[in-house]
């Protein structure tokens, strides 16, 4: 279901919002962004992650060396971040929150600051990993695994600030990815999603002090679509809907983009029914009838003022854990058409006009699909559901691993080519109604039976692959035993980085998928690689260190994976002189 | 055979769980008072592994999942198990939380009297990645 609040008022507050950005302050790190930087997590506002740098060539590649590495000194679950570069200076978490800034030349530590981690965080099942900062106007900006926002300041890394944004040891929630710098703004998305507890949601603060100016509640806004469960309850009680994953941002259209986790309970024992206006129907038996408004939904937003201007909830009463959360939204124009391209986590790319969220076409990037038999390309209905249920072993694919994980995809401006991961792996589900508990803490109520198989005839398996990001044209293909779960970098030097689980990390030719290029770094990536300059050298940086649920998950089906070697480094590499 | 209140439930558990042996198994004095034979015992036990992160982790029924398999183990001591949840572990990137102070000490020894029945359960199919260095 989508919805567009009243055009008039939509084409008012663009204008609005148009003349507004030409006034207001911004983040000239983000906007103005240099060649040699990456300043924020996918690099720009538009989520491209890709890098206009050319010194490193598919011709040199091949001596791609060591420069150096720094050890991050804390391997649990790995190093799961994106890291950033300003001026030569790398900027990056690691887990419990370290946050360290190094130089890029040398891999010297400049400063750190590691936070107090609050007693009894380490006990809640998201956590301890950080995706990374973010920089803006001469700070860095963290969200913390037991719920507060800190900025500290660039050159010192002393804290300037400090905000409690929510309570983590009530409501599991907590931050995991970095924060969106905007404006005079930082935007924080929680966690949630699994978790039968409230308090997940979209936080709109102030940059120079740290002041909760907005707060989004995606349940709140949508309560009217939750439904009464089985055991007389508002399901709106457990909803747990987060956003916990970094959105994007187009400054000319004043609007930042967000995505929402899947709601709580997992999985429900009902299947829904329609309803009237095209919404599912909220009265009926089961854990949450109803669409579970704003749960597995695309947000449009207001920085300003967290104002919702259009959404689309691509998966309403999700029965999979498939959140719209995890991926990136890509901004494209072609001419006059303001594109967005969304990775669901059913596998399913959204193609949406980002100026009213109305869908352009739906393609998927996975072999296995069997949780819907089709989504409508033109409205994104759910077309044959499947769910799973009490009464047998349901099998769905994609898993609720993904399609693909939270790990981004690149779009390569030049070539008009988005380099993709993809994971090939099925689920079976039981469903056990249940009513939800917190007690004894708010940890992940699975309220199912669940193994993680191989797709009817094949081998669970990876990929990475090239589409067109607005049909879903295949270009190539590169098969992989295990998923690829690290964020893929490509260049304008025509090069497509990415890592796997083992720990080499790939250079390929980006026209053709053809290797040129491998490190066996010794632990496998969930970070994200990037390119930056320092000292007038272009250096490709890798995260290494697995760790997450991707691995565990993994593991069940090929349990080599769970002896795969943890880490926690950064690998700087330069092709020398 | 008249039965006392005991409910069906426990009944069944207690016919799909044959005793386990009792050579490793402490006497109540040593586990805050609960005794890990009880079937009552056994079957709360397995209520808090399966809804509290157990049942997401190692599977319900102690099958695995993310994390190791619990089921038709024989290296599980009630004693490792019982330092095990209490205080957590680290095995390189992996973590598992320390359950002490969330759960009493009652909670954690119910809990381990399951694991332990588990031993000679019925294996199920599926998931549960055993590391060679659990």
């Amino acid at each position: 279901m989508s919805g567009v609040l009243d055009r008039r008022l939509l084409v008012a507050a663009t204008l609005g919002a148009i003349a507004s950005t030409a006034i207001a302050a911004g983040v000239p790190e983000i906007e103005n962004a240099a060649p040699g930087d990456w300043p924020s997590y996918h690099r720009t506002y538009d989520a491209h992650r890709y890098s206009p740098l050319t010194g490193i060539t598919k011709s040199n590649v091949k001596r791609l060396s060591v420069a150096w590495v720094h050890q991050a000194g804390e391997i649990t679950q790995g190093l799961q971040v994106t890291p950033l570069v300003v001026d030569g200076v790398i900027y990056y978490t690691a887990s419990y929150n370290r946050v360290f800034a190094v130089d890029g030349r040398t891999g010297e530590e400049i400063w750190h600051y590691f936070p107090k981690i609050k007693d009894g965080v380490d006990k809640l099942p998201v956590g301890p990993y950080s995706r990374g900062v973010t920089v803006a106007n001469g700070r860095v900006y963290i969200g913390t695994i037991d719920g507060r926002a800190i900025a500290l300041d660039m050159k010192t890394g002393k804290p300037v600030w400090e905000t409690q944004l929510v309570d983590t040891l009530k409501c599991g929630c907590m931050f995991t990815s970095p924060p969106l710098a905007v404006k005079d703004k930082v935007i924080f998305g929680s966690t949630q999603g699994g978790i039968p507890a409230r308090g997940g949601g979209i936080f709109g603060l102030s940059q120079s002090t740290g002041e909760k100016v907005w707060y989004f509640d995606p349940v709140l806004e949508g309560e009217e679509h939750w439904g009464m469960n089985d055991f007389g309850e508002s399901s709106a009680k457990y909803a747990g809907v987060g956003a916990w994953h970094v959105g994007s941002y187009d400054p000319k259209l004043d609007m930042i983009y967000y995505g929402t986790s899947n709601p709580s309970p997992w999985f429900d024992w009902a299947a829904p029914t329609d309803g009237p206006d095209g919404h599912l129907r909220k009265t009926g038996i089961g854990a949450r009838p109803g669409d579970n408004l704003y749960s597995s939904s695309v947000l449009a937003l207001r920085p300003d003022t967290g104002e919702l201007v259009w959404y689309h909830q691509e998966h309403p009463h999700d029965d999979w854990d498939y959140d719209s959360t995890l991926g990136e939204f890509v901004l494209i124009d072609r001419g006059d058409r303001k594109l967005m391209v969304h990775q669901a986590k059913s596998g399913f790319v959204y193609v949406y006009d980002r100026t009213n969220g109305k869908i352009e076409n739906v393609w998927t990037i996975n072999k296995h699909v069997t949780f819907v038999k089709s989504i409508n390309p033109k409205t994104g209905e759910l077309i044959g559901r499947n769910p799973p249920s009490i009464s047998k072993d349901a099998m769905f694919c994609p898993s609720m691993l993904g399609g693909r994980s939270w790990n981004a995809g690149s779009y390569n401006p030049d070539m008009g080519v988005w380099f993709n991961s993809r994971q090939e792996i099925c689920e079976i589900a039981k469903v056990r109604p249940e009513r939800p508990s917190l007690d004894p803490l708010p940890g992940w109520y699975a309220g199912a039976d669940l193994q993680w198989v191989h797709p009817p005839g094949d081998t669970a398996h990876g990929a990475i692959d090239a589409w067109d990001p607005l049909t879903g044209k295949k270009l190539w293909s590169v098969h992989d035993k295990y998923p690829r779960i690290s964020g893929i970098l490509s260049t304008k030097g025509g090069l497509v980085f990415s890592s796997d689980m083992k720990g080499y990390v790939y250079a390929y030719d980006g026209r053709s998928g053809t290797e040129l290029w491998r490190f066996n770094t010794g632990s496998g990536s969930r970070g994200g690689i990037i390119s930056y300059m320092a000292g007038g050298e272009q250096y490709i940086l890798v995260p290494s260190g697995i760790g997450s649920a991707a691995q565990a998950i993994t593991a069940s089906i090929y349990p080599e994976v769970a002896d795969f070697p943890a880490g926690a480094s950064l690998f700087a590499f330069k092709v020398p002189r | 055979m008249k039965l006392p209140f005991i409910r069906s439930s426990v009944i069944a558990l207690a016919i799909a769980l044959p005793c386990v042996a009792a050579d490793d198994i402490p006497p109540p004095d040593k586990t805050a008072g609960v005794d890990l034979q009880s079937p009552e015992v056994i079957a709360k036990g397995m209520e808090i592994l399966n809804t509290t992160c157990g049942g997401y982790c190692h599977g319900t029924g102690g099958g695995g999942l993310k994390a190791p398999r619990l089921r038709n183990r024989d290296d599980l001591s009630p004693d490792s198990l019982h330092a095990t949840i209490s205080f957590g572990r680290k095995r390189g990137g992996k973590v598992m939380p320390p359950w002490k102070g969330t759960l009493s000490e009652q909670e954690i020894w119910t809990v381990i009297a399951a694991i332990v029945a588990l031993r000679t359960a019925e294996p199920i199919a599926g998931g549960g990645a055993q590391s060679s260095n659990h």
